[in-house]
């Protein structure tokens, strides 16, 4: 009798932890690892489709002031031919932690990456030969309209909705 | 009298215009004269024999600037006594990163053991002077026929997060170039970093 109960608490205690670590995969997996070459190839689909590869870091307190916008932005325009793709600087072993926590607190519900290149003087150039490599940072794109704007700056709301019109 | 009077307002305006050209004609210099975490203040002018400067723009507060002081004293090792001295400068707005004042820099510098100055460019003028965006950002720069020239700027090497993996050591490369009279070979690169945000 008491042997059961051991074993019972032991099989709940066991269903608990695997409750919490799968919720804990469940936001690891919400930013994906990725290299410079792959994340080239999904924004140069050639499609009617405005890609903004926004470029942060969770270190980077400018990019958090504008992040909650960038969010907004994404929600109201889900509809729309719109993506939004938000490519964190972070380093591998500082984002484990900080970016499922990042992505949870500004309710990020599109495509979280992080972009596994430590060379970044490989990969600056071809996002855009003028970026210097500070963040936050911002490229538009649209192919099937040859559409291409790059912004090395902080962005509004605001500033956002009239690049889509 | 008049004529006095119209010579003197005439003598006025060409001063006032010869200084505007000459505070014009200064931004080519990159000398400074900033504050050191010891306390006294540091100047280009205030090394006569050296061949060149390797200044990085740094900070305490950015985690790409963290990953590299044991980089810098190695760097300043190395090249003071061939005449290439290192000069660490945190121009960071300390409204908007408490991290960065000048405390915490004197604590930053003795904690990591800094064996170069690492000055306090308050007023952020120096950053601006060399065009520095962000930290680190690493400039040298080398005595031509008097004059201060800046013959490399960017990363100090090709991998910030892995010291053992680094396959460009960009800073020292182009020193050892410049130590043997030869041309940068490469005098330019990109790296991330954090934006020194400048005060308006």
């Amino acid at each position: 009798m008491l042997k059961n109960l051991l074993l019972n608490r032991n099989l709940t205690c066991l269903f608990f932890i695997l409750i919490i670590s799968s919720f804990e995969k469940i936001h690891a997996q919400n930013a994906q690892v990725i290299n410079f070459n792959s994340l080239q190839k999904i924004y140069s689909n050639k499609s009617d489709t405005t890609y903004f590869i926004h470029f942060f870091a969770s270190w980077c307190l400018p990019c958090l002031n504008e992040l909650p916008d960038f969010v907004s932005f994404s929600d109201q325009h889900k509809n729309e031919k719109v993506k939004m793709i938000f490519v964190s600087l972070d380093m591998k072993k500082d984002s484990i932690k900080t970016l499922p926590q990042l992505i949870e607190k500004f309710k990020i519900n599109v495509p979280v990456f992080l972009l596994d290149e430590t060379n970044a003087d490989k990969w600056i150039n071809m996002v855009d030969k003028k970026w210097s490599g500070s963040i936050p940072a911002t490229l538009i794109l649209n192919n099937e309209k040859k559409y291409k704007k790059f912004f090395s700056e902080s962005m509004s709301l605001q500033t956002l909705n009239k690049l889509v019109k | 009298m008049i004529k006095n009077i119209f010579d003197f307002s005439l003598l006025v305006a060409i001063c006032v215009l010869s200084l505007g050209f000459s505070i014009k004609g200064n931004k080519s210099s990159y000398d400074f004269h900033l504050k050191n975490v010891g306390g006294n203040f540091v100047s280009l002018k205030d090394y006569p024999s050296a061949k060149g400067f390797i200044i990085v723009f740094t900070c305490n507060h950015c985690p790409f600037a963290k990953l590299y002081p044991e980089r810098l004293n190695g760097l300043n090792s190395k090249y003071k006594n061939l005449g290439v001295p290192l000069i660490a400068i945190c121009s960071s707005d300390t409204i908007t990163y408490a991290e960065d004042s000048f405390l915490k820099m004197i604590e930053k510098a003795k904690n990591e053991n800094f064996n170069f100055p690492y000055l306090c460019d308050g007023e952020q003028l120096a950053a601006k002077n060399f065009g520095a965006q962000k930290t680190p950002h690493a400039f040298i720069l080398w005595k031509e026929k008097n004059n201060w020239t800046i013959k490399y700027s960017g990363a100090i090497d090709d991998n910030g997060a892995e010291p053992d993996k680094v396959q460009h050591h960009y800073v020292s490369d182009a020193v050892d170039e410049l130590l043997k009279s030869k041309k940068v070979s490469i005098p330019e690169t990109k790296s991330i970093g954090c934006q020194i945000h400048f005060r308006k």
